[in-house]
């Protein structure tokens, strides 16, 4: 249950941060875009929004304009930015959702208030006919009519242009040139329809030239501190520097707008006309823009809702991250690198060449898949660090392995290709290049490097060739020097290598010869001195024992003569003590050079070693007990089956034994113990020595006893027998010392482990 | 009974001494020095047993007793100062009776002595007889109707658990029987540190049957396995 939920809260905080994380990286700059270009005060009323205010400016100038007479009016229905001179304020097209560099830096012009001034004059100079332009196929009507006709269809926008007293357009139910004649300007509000329009602007060039503009009843103040510039909202003549000049001080426009704008769509039969899109869509994209400012608010909560909770689970979160990075370790590192660093590079610099590095890499999904690229990335170079799977190396070592296996020769000439290689392929792709193209090729430009290529090509496969036919012969020498080196490592000493006389090697391999011949010549001389010795041993211990026949038989004829005096008989005893002495002797020094010369006969068999101790200590049951020391054998119950030669493991063990016995500090204790672990079966022998015990004394040697002044009863040779009995059974026997305990260990591989 | 022993050896004193040895033991002892000698001697007198070493001048050991087999049944010791097995094997293929390896010790080449004279002289009977219910093997006879063993001819004195013990041991002799299955059929019980126990009685009976205790010819430890009877060969 506990590890269900650890897994649980380890999903679930990596969930969370992924999640989040996402969130919050699609969402960020959409919503710095949003938030710089929405506007915030105009709240839902479309009509405080800046774009309002540019399409009233707008429609003024258009108007003023028409009733002036102004020029930009060949056939163009938009009256956008024209009729003002230098008026060049932005008009930037906002898509939702996309932020852009511009705003980002008019944000921190704005901030900082660096602004330009600059002063806007209106002067509409009149054009030559502009009455009579003819509109296409509509005789006797202007365009300027035709435009106008169109702008009074929109009913969103209610106007009406008086020019030096003459009404001359307006779209006003119950305005008519009569009313205007008979009471000079008069009062267009009342004309409206009740509450539909709560919008109205009046210019008025004939009087002061300033701009009214009446919203809800309430007058806006238009020209603030008098002066235009770029934070004007309005655009309209009657500023200190914007003032209406000529034709446009006669003229007086008034302009309404609706309440909720409405969207007239009139269907002929060929197709669909719209009216009052303009307010209509204003008010909509207003709606929306606030719509999509809620969203993007509610996903970037969300965002950091899910950041707060993985950071409250941050220690599942790392062992995510550990688990992570462990399931990278099996992917090749050579397909990590190229997704989590490659690809982003190189698309980051392709969308740096194109120039759409903001639209396609760092705003929204973009940027999250950047992110996360680098994240796991940054998260398998943490964890998997140097213990990177590599492809490439896997691909290496398979081949190298495969090289080595193959045999010398094999491999120095395969390695000749590097070599021989290139030469060739530049050959064939300069034959295929000339066959190809040849005959576009001209004699004196192109053809002469070619050509001069070509022969150079021709060189090097020749140079190449013959390199590896040298080479390959250079190859078998040494492989067969290789091959006679292991010969002579593997003793087969007889036999020589021959090479040409012209050959590289042919030093090396007479030197090879002279040092086979000459270890074989030493290895026949040892073997001969060996065998000699041991017929030297063998001569004098037989040459030996015939004289200490006489003297045990002697010894025994005088035990049985009677009536010797007592001293006498002591003389006996000592004298038989001493042949016995020196018959185990001969016979000890005869065993023990046989075994040194690897000449010991040895039965192996299988036999338990355990029992083989146990054996050994009731064989010598009735002299331990004579001993007066307490021994202690540890052995298993079970069998521990070794092969080794029974008679022999046994005269070791008599051999450790008596020389514990031999050898140990009155009172002291005696330890045996068998212990078969990891396959091998160790016998350990322990005591505690009477005499002191020099470091560095080798007590397997020869002759070597403990105490130096050889008075005991011992040969020196019953540890050198034991060791070289063991050796010769096919295992290790150890002396190891630590002040003045002796150990002895006995080591052999346990049969079937 | 004044048995004729021929000792033959180039060492003189060991010869004198072989010789005073085995006359304290009542044998007339006839002395030689080489092969050729003893071959003489051996024809001429009534020989019963022959002590032979190996390395004589003239004729060497092995030669003369193969010369003496031709003719005569009589037992052969061979002395020598090798005491390899392969040099007893070929002492032994070559028609001696039996090896003593040099140095030896006095009694026990005067006991082989007796031993051997005994099986020649009085079991010839018994050989001839050849009983039924008897297992022999060289110098022991067991007979399971008596539950008595005898060395060359005489009763063995043991003990009934020796007795067992050694009755299993000749009803299979030659094979290897670990010290837990001794105690489990001799005793009749579950082995409890039956090594030691069986140890002790096996070094009991070799007191009574072997000619050299220390160096047992029948009652083996096979080492790390367990204890056998050895199944002797006939050389003849």
């Amino acid at each position: 249950m506990a590890t269900k939920w650890k897994k649980c809260r380890i999903i679930v905080s990596f969930a969370a941060f992924f999640l989040g994380m996402t969130l919050l990286l699609t969402n960020f700059f959409t919503m710095l875009g949003l938030l710089a270009q929405a506007d915030l005060q105009a709240g839902t009323d479309y009509q405080k929004t800046e774009e309002f205010a540019g399409f009233i400016s707008g429609r003024l100038e258009t108007l003023v304009s028409a009733a002036a007479g102004g020029e930009d009016w060949h056939g163009s229905l938009d009256s956008y930015g024209t009729a003002y001179e230098a008026a060049d304020v932005y008009v930037d097209s906002w898509s939702a959702g996309d932020f852009q560099v511009a705003d980002l830096f008019r944000l921190i012009l704005n901030a900082l208030g660096i602004t330009s001034r600059r002063s806007y004059t209106v002067s509409t100079t009149e054009t030559a006919t502009p009455y009579d332009m003819p509109a296409d196929g509509e005789g006797g009507q202007s365009y300027r009519d035709f435009y106008m006709e169109e702008l009074a269809a929109d009913r969103n926008v209610r106007f009406a242009v008086l020019y030096q007293g003459e009404l001359l357009y307006t779209n006003l139910d119950g305005l008519t040139a009569q009313t205007v004649e008979a009471s000079g300007i008069p009062d267009f509000a009342a004309l409206l329809p009740e509450g539909e329009y709560n919008f109205s602007l009046c210019y008025n060039g004939n009087g002061d030239g300033k701009t009214e503009i009446v919203k809800d009843g309430q007058e806006v103040d238009v020209y603030g501190d008098g002066t235009y510039g770029p934070d004007s909202r309005w655009r309209v003549p009657g500023y200190e520097n914007f003032q209406a000049e000529g034709k446009a001080r006669d003229v007086v426009v008034f302009l309404a707008a609706a309440k909720e704008p409405m969207l007239e769509i009139d269907n002929y039969g060929m197709g669909t006309e719209q009216r009052g899109g303009t307010l209509f869509y204003m008010r909509a994209e207003l709606y929306q823009q606030r719509q999509q400012l809620r969203e993007t608010a509610a996903r970037l909560g969300a965002a950091l809702l899910l950041l707060l909770l993985a950071f409250w689970l941050r220690a599942s979160l790392r062992e995510a991250r550990q688990r992570i990075g462990g399931w990278f370790k099996a992917v090749w590192v050579e397909i990590k690198a190229l997704l989590f660093w490659c690809l982003p590079v190189l698309w980051l610099v392709f969308a740096f060449l194109t120039k759409r590095i903001w639209y396609w890499n760092l705003s929204g999904a973009g940027l999250a898949v950047y992110f996360w690229l680098f994240y796991f990335g940054l998260l398998d170079r943490k964890y998997n660090h140097g213990r990177q799977k590599s492809f490439l190396r896997s691909i290496r070592n398979s081949l190298r392995t495969r090289d080595l296996k193959r045999p010398l020769q094999k491999r120095l000439v395969g390695r000749q290709w590097l070599v021989f290689a290139p030469g060739l392929l530049l050959f064939l792709l300069l034959c295929g290049f000339l066959l190809i193209y040849g005959r576009w090729l001209y004699w004196n430009d192109a053809l002469a490097p070619v050509l001069a290529m070509f022969c150079f090509a021709v060189l090097l496969l020749i140079g190449g060739l013959a390199y590896m036919k040298k080479n390959r012969r250079m190859a078998e020498d040494i492989g067969a020097l290789a091959d006679r080196i292991a010969a002579v490592r593997e003793g087969r000493l007889s036999g020589s290598l021959k090479l040409p006389e012209d050959a590289d090697l042919k030093e090396a391999a007479e030197n090879l010869n002279e040092i086979s011949q000459g270890m074989e010549k030493a290895l026949k001389e040892r073997t001969r001195s060996e065998r000699m010795k041991v017929e030297l041993i063998a001569n004098v211990s037989h040459d030996l024992k015939t004289p200490l026949t006489s003297i045990v038989s002697y010894i025994e004829l005088l035990k049985q003569e009677a009536g010797l005096p007592e001293h006498v008989r002591d003389y006996i005893r000592i004298l038989e003590g001493k042949a016995a002495r020196l018959r185990d002797m001969v016979q000890d020094v005869f065993e023990v050079s046989k075994a040194a010369s690897g000449q010991l006969p040895v039965k192996i068999e299988k036999l338990d070693f355990a029992k083989l101790l146990r054996q050994t200590l009731a064989d010598m049951s009735v002299q331990i007990e004579q001993s007066g020391f307490a021994f202690r054998a540890e052995l298993p119950d079970g069998p521990v089956e070794i092969w080794a030669d029974g008679q022999r493991l046994y005269r070791v063990f008599q051999n450790l034994l008596q020389n514990a016995l031999q050898y140990s500090l009155p009172g002291s204790r005696i330890y045996l113990a068998l212990s078969a672990e990891g396959g091998r079966a160790q016998a350990v022998v322990k005591n505690t020595s009477a005499a002191e015990l020099l470091p560095g004394t080798d007590f397997t040697e020869r002759f070597v006893r403990g105490d130096e002044s050889r008075t005991d009863g011992g040969s020196g040779l019953g540890l050198s027998i034991a060791r070289s009995f063991t050796e010769a059974c096919g295992g290790e026997l150890k002396v190891k010392t630590d002040a003045d305990l002796f150990t002895v260990t006995v080591t052999f591989p346990v049969e079937g482990a | 009974m004044n048995e004729c022993v021929l000792v033959v050896d180039d060492d003189r004193e060991i010869v004198k001494a072989i010789g005073l040895l085995l006359e304290k033991e009542g044998y007339r002892v006839l002395k030689a020095y080489d092969g050729l000698e003893a071959l003489e001697l051996a024809a001429e007198q009534p020989v019963r047993l022959i002590i032979m070493d190996v390395m004589m001048p003239r004729l060497d050991g092995l030669s003369a007793v193969m010369k003496i087999r031709e003719r005569k049944n009589i037992p052969i010791i061979v002395l020598s100062a090798k005491s390899e097995e392969t040099d007893k094997i070929l002492g032994l293929s070559m028609g001696a009776d039996d090896y003593v390896a040099k140095p030896f010790s006095p009694q026990e080449l005067a006991a082989r002595v007796k031993s051997h004279l005994r099986r020649y002289t009085m079991l010839g009977d018994i050989h001839a007889q050849g009983r039924e219910d008897e297992i022999r093997n060289g110098r022991l006879c067991y007979r399971p109707s008596e539950r008595t063993l005898y060395a060359d001819g005489e009763a063995v004195r043991l003990t009934a658990t020796e007795t067992k013990i050694v009755e299993l041991l000749m009803r299979n002799a030659g094979r290897v029987f670990p010290a837990e299955e001794i105690y489990r059929r001799v005793w009749e019980e579950e082995a409890f540190s039956a090594e030691n126990t069986v140890m002790v009685h096996i070094r009991r009976i070799r007191e009574k049957i072997e000619l050299n205790p220390k160096k047992p010819e029948y009652l083996k430890v096979v080492w790390g396995i367990g204890y056998k009877m050895e199944k002797m060969q006939d050389y003849r």
